[in-house]
């Protein structure tokens, strides 16, 4: 919550400032389970486990999920678990302990950012798009290698279109998620892409992207591709795709179109090595145009 | 039958987990009630999650999860006030009230009732409009006390005048909810 001096440092009593306190929680996250807290909390104590001194069970054989994607295809219940999911999907041992969170088959590190607020306005149109997964009301859950990192962050933007009517490439790498006016780019009609420059190859472990989402709709064809070439001519690697009936040429998608939220789409970067990204759209269930909030690519940064 | 928090086995640190999610929003209420600050209420918590974790094969199985967690909290919260030269400022007489009230909480969720949280849900639906105007533009909406003061067309005092008569109103609600709650 900002500053509100005034009224933030006046003395309350007793039960005034439990109440206060109260209030200012409710407003936070509403009556649902914190998710990014939680989400950091499974964090900690994973790294408490590598501490020495702490009693810790032997390491057992559990077999636990790697990386992948916790809530695409329809996965958002998963996520509802958060960090009740890092342990408690580890049923093999009553003391499982520490255990939980040394296999050799290591998660990593969640993967965190900031969500824009919640900002839907007008009437939502008709979305007559076959399997589509509806918005989550919750953050994803995505580990990612220690030492991840977000790559993007300022980063020259291009794009099919380069000459946008609404908004500026920028937008696109300045951190801002928010949906409101000004914030977003808007490009033509018809499959269009927009390119990131990382400046150098690295391993990418997750693209996370946001659409509009202040109105309930879903983009047509979101493909998302890593390459070496600015040209994406001489070899390409997709890691999404939900093109479900090839008019984008690349292949029918495997992945689901879903619902734009503050949330956004998190794509599974796979450790795939390559210094561009780009990301296709072809229009949205509600109009024809293409738009672009935030996109954060993250991965390894090379020395 | 011990209610669900009291049958926590030290070796079982799964159940950490789950009781971990059931009490964390009402940790943060306590810390932040105590810190005054989002931020520091969050590291509080965490840190205490932390300890307790660590300590976890000490916990008391006499006392309940929340309480247990409370008292990590007081003590991170003491700590965090000497590291920067702050005097504490909610006397014990206090801290014992607030101790009874999450008590409370605690005790109306674990019976499987509504929590604290979705309970204030539907108090906040029953405020009178001009204190839940007032209370949601400065809670939800984040606006500056004297911007709602000249939307609202008041003083801000008379503001926070209506901000106060709004947590009354609402705590008495939730005591009624919580002493008395809903039948299935």
């Amino acid at each position: 919550m900002k500053s509100n001096l005034q009224f933030d440092n006046i003395s309350l009593d007793g039960d005034d400032r439990l109440m206060d306190a109260l209030l200012r929680e409710h407003a936070r996250v509403g009556s649902h389970a914190d998710e990014g807290f939680l989400t950091r909390l499974a964090s900690f104590l994973d790294e408490e486990c590598e501490s020495p001194g702490i009693a810790i069970s032997p390491a057992s054989t559990v077999k636990r999920p790697s990386h992948r994607l916790a809530w695409s295809l329809g996965l958002a219940a998963t996520v509802a678990l958060a960090a009740g999911l890092i342990w408690q999907s580890q049923r093999a041992g009553p003391s499982a302990g520490c255990r939980l969170v040394q296999q050799s088959e290591r998660r990593g590190m969640a993967l965190l950012t900031d969500f824009p607020p919640e900002l839907i306005e007008g009437t939502p149109k008709a979305m007559s798009v076959p399997n589509l997964v509806n918005a989550p009301d919750q953050a994803p859950v995505f580990f990612v290698p220690q030492g991840t990192a977000l790559l993007s962050r300022e980063k020259k933007v291009t794009s099919s279109d380069d000459n946008p009517i609404i908004g500026s490439l920028d937008l696109i790498t300045d951190g801002d998620k928010q949906a409101g006016e000004g914030y977003f780019v808007e490009l033509l009609d018809g499959l269009q892409w927009v390119q990131i420059d990382l400046e150098k190859s690295t391993a990418i472990h997750a693209i996370w992207l946001w659409h509009y989402h202040s109105q309930r709709r879903a983009y047509h064809d979101v493909i998302v591709q890593i390459s070496n070439d600015p040209e994406f001519k001489t070899g390409f690697t997709t890691v999404y795709n939900n093109d479900y009936d090839n008019s984008a040429k690349f292949g029918v998608g495997r992945d689901n179109p879903y619902v734009e939220s503050r949330f956004g789409l998190l794509v599974d970067g796979k450790g795939t090595k390559g210094r561009y990204v780009r990301l296709y759209s072809n229009g949205n269930t509600s109009n024809e145009m293409n738009h672009y909030i935030e996109v954060e690519v993250y991965g390894i940064p090379s020395k | 039958m011990n209610p669900p928090s009291l049958a926590i086995a030290p070796a079982d640190r799964q159940t950490f987990a789950a009781q971990a999610r059931d009490h964390h929003r009402c940790l943060l209420i306590y810390a932040r009630a105590l810190a005054r600050n989002e931020a520091t209420a969050a590291d509080l918590v965490q840190d205490a999650f932390v300890a307790a974790w660590r300590n976890l094969g000490r916990f008391d199985v006499t006392r309940d999860f929340g309480a247990w967690l409370r008292g990590i909290i007081r003590n991170k919260w003491r700590e965090y006030l000497r590291r920067h030269a702050r005097e504490v400022d909610v006397d014990d007489a206090t801290l014992e009230a607030w101790e009874c009230r999450f008590a409370q909480w605690d005790a109306t969720r674990d019976t499987g009732n509504a929590d604290v949280l979705d309970s204030l849900d539907d108090c906040l639906k029953h405020l009178p409009d001009s204190m839940g105007e007032a209370v949601r533009r400065f809670y939800y909406q984040e606006e500056p006390g004297e911007k709602i003061a000249t939307a609202l067309g008041i003083d801000t005092a008379t503001l926070r005048k209506r901000l106060e008569r709004a947590r009354h109103a609402l705590r008495s609600c939730l005591d009624r909810k919580i002493l008395t709650p809903a039948q299935p």
